[in-house]
């Protein structure tokens, strides 16, 4: 089944900033029906994402600098985001993985966090984000092809 | 050090081969004898009243143990050698017995027949030794033009010493080094601070290969490959499979290992892999780090967000629909002087009214 309109709403509410319409169109999805197909989209975007702000040849300093900058942005995301799950699970998108051994609900927070973090630091217009949205689906829905 | 290498140059100074040595304590010595021997040993005169030979009987006759301590080191020395060597010699050919726990004939004749010194009981001089010997030795390397080639059959030692520094400064200065495979663990763990200037494919590299370690403890799997099923134990004992070698794939194997050409259709099966494992919670959780995502989005906020369009037209429609006294007063004066203008209109309508 692939990602539905419902699900990139979702996301793209998520990544506009428009969290009021997030979390209401986040509760409207079905948790059986949606799940998989909203956590491939997250998924896909987290790694275009990644992709997007670092490569093979960056340094751990450049993830470690970032891992710092997202933490150092409130006390809230201080105590969320443990540094060395974040950084693990930035350098194991970069190398095209995932970490394993990471807890769901832990993967989903980074995923969510560092990825509205990295969309928030580009900046994107409303054209931008669209862009980037209408690819993350596309992967998403050859991830659930 | 090959012993061919020092001989032939301990031949070309007069000196006998025995008394050259393949570290640096024997080209200290060496260096030593020769100082003394060229400076010291026919203008002063000697401690030892005996001549090498009666000094020789002498310890013979007594019984003593033929052992290093005991035996001058330069008895094979050539005739009108220094009966003594200086003190700073002798004092490094204890330290050199203490290394070496054979006696020069027996060194030389193992390193002629390949053999190496940790083919013998004691302490092996490790690269690091070598090195430290080499470079910190003044009297080595007086005479690294002679002693300090490295011959043929030790250039492997050699070339590990010389990159001994490299790793102790980059142990000490935080840089990148050769982690071994429970670094690679620890790495994956968590980028270390003497990591910080590798790159990230490394650090990946590692993730990957420690993730690899980590699946040796996870459950068998069966996967399935060109129609057929694979259980796929994480048990090395069972041995790997890399996938596209030719024949038919065992039914059973330890690990898999993709192919070059499979890692694109790998990478597509480790995100359906995550995807799928984070598909539970996604719905449930994702409601509770809102408060996270607006945090996240730092400062300046992103020009598309809509809490950040929407401002301006809150700030430019809200006052308009407040009150306040000053609105209400310039009302008041507004019909006072509307009022008195109509007032006085009728007022004059009247009048005139009245004239006529």
């Amino acid at each position: 089944m692939p990602v539905t309109d419902q699900q990139v709403a979702t996301l793209h509410a998520q990544l506009a900033g428009n969290l009021a319409e997030y979390e209401s169109l986040l509760a409207s999805l079905d948790r059986k029906a949606d799940g998989r197909g909203y956590s491939a989209l997250l998924t896909a975007a987290f790694h275009n994402a990644v992709d997007q702000r670092f490569t093979r040849d960056s340094t751990l300093d450049e993830v470690t600098e970032f891992v710092a900058d997202v933490r150092s942005r409130s006390e809230r995301l201080r105590d969320a985001l443990d540094p060395r799950i974040a950084e693990h699970v930035i350098v194991a998108a970069v190398g095209g993985g995932y970490v394993h051994d990471l807890d769901p609900a832990e993967s989903n927070k980074m995923k969510t966090v560092l990825l509205t973090a990295l969309i928030g630091d580009q900046h994107l217009d409303d054209g931008e984000l669209d862009e980037f949205i209408a690819r993350a689906r596309a992967f998403a829905d050859e991830l659930l092809g | 050090m090959g012993i061919d290498g020092t001989s032939g140059t301990t031949r070309d100074d007069g000196l006998p081969a025995t008394t050259t040595g393949d570290d640096g304590e024997r080209k200290t010595e060496q260096a030593a004898q020769t100082q003394a021997s060229t400076n010291d040993s026919r203008s002063r005169p000697g401690a030892e009243t005996l001549t090498r030979e009666q000094y020789a009987e002498v310890m013979r006759a007594n019984g003593s143990p033929v052992s290093r301590d005991n035996s001058p080191d330069d008895r094979e020395a050539p005739e009108g050698g220094p009966p003594n060597p200086p003190e700073g010699q002798t004092s490094r050919t204890v330290d050199h017995d203490r290394a070496e726990p054979r006696d020069r004939e027996t060194y030389a004749d193992d390193v002629r027949a390949g053999r190496s010194a940790g083919d013998h009981q004691g302490p092996a001089a490790t690269p690091a030794d070598l090195l430290v010997r080499t470079t910190l030795d003044p009297a080595s390397a007086s005479n690294a033009d002679q002693a300090d080639r490295p011959p043929e059959d030790h250039s492997a030692a050699w070339q590990q010493a010389a990159e001994t520094p490299i790793l102790t400064e980059n142990d000490s200065t935080g840089t990148s080094h050769g982690p071994d495979q429970n670094e690679l663990a620890s790495s994956d763990e968590h980028p270390r601070d003497d990591q910080r200037g590798d790159r990230i494919s490394d650090a990946g590299q590692a993730a990957t290969l420690a993730q690899d370690q980590r699946g040796a403890g996870h459950e068998p799997e069966t996967i399935t490959f060109e129609n057929k099923e694979i259980e796929v134990t994480h048990n090395a004992a069972d041995g790997l499979w890399i996938e596209g070698l030719p024949g038919e794939p065992p039914t059973r194997i330890g690990d898999l290992i993709s192919s070059p050409e499979e890692s694109g259709r790998n990478r597509i099966e480790n995100f359906r892999e995550e995807l799928t494992k984070d598909a539970d919670d996604i719905i449930d959780m994702g409601g509770k780090w809102t408060d996270l995502l607006r945090d996240s989005f730092g400062t300046p906020p992103p020009t598309n967000s809509m809490t950040h369009s929407r401002l301006p037209e809150i700030a430019a429609v809200s006052p308009e629909h407040s009150i306040n006294a000053g609105h209400g007063a310039e009302a008041l004066l507004t019909l006072a002087i509307v009022g008195a203008a109509a007032v006085h209109k009728l007022h004059e309508r009247w009048r005139r009214a009245w004239e006529h």
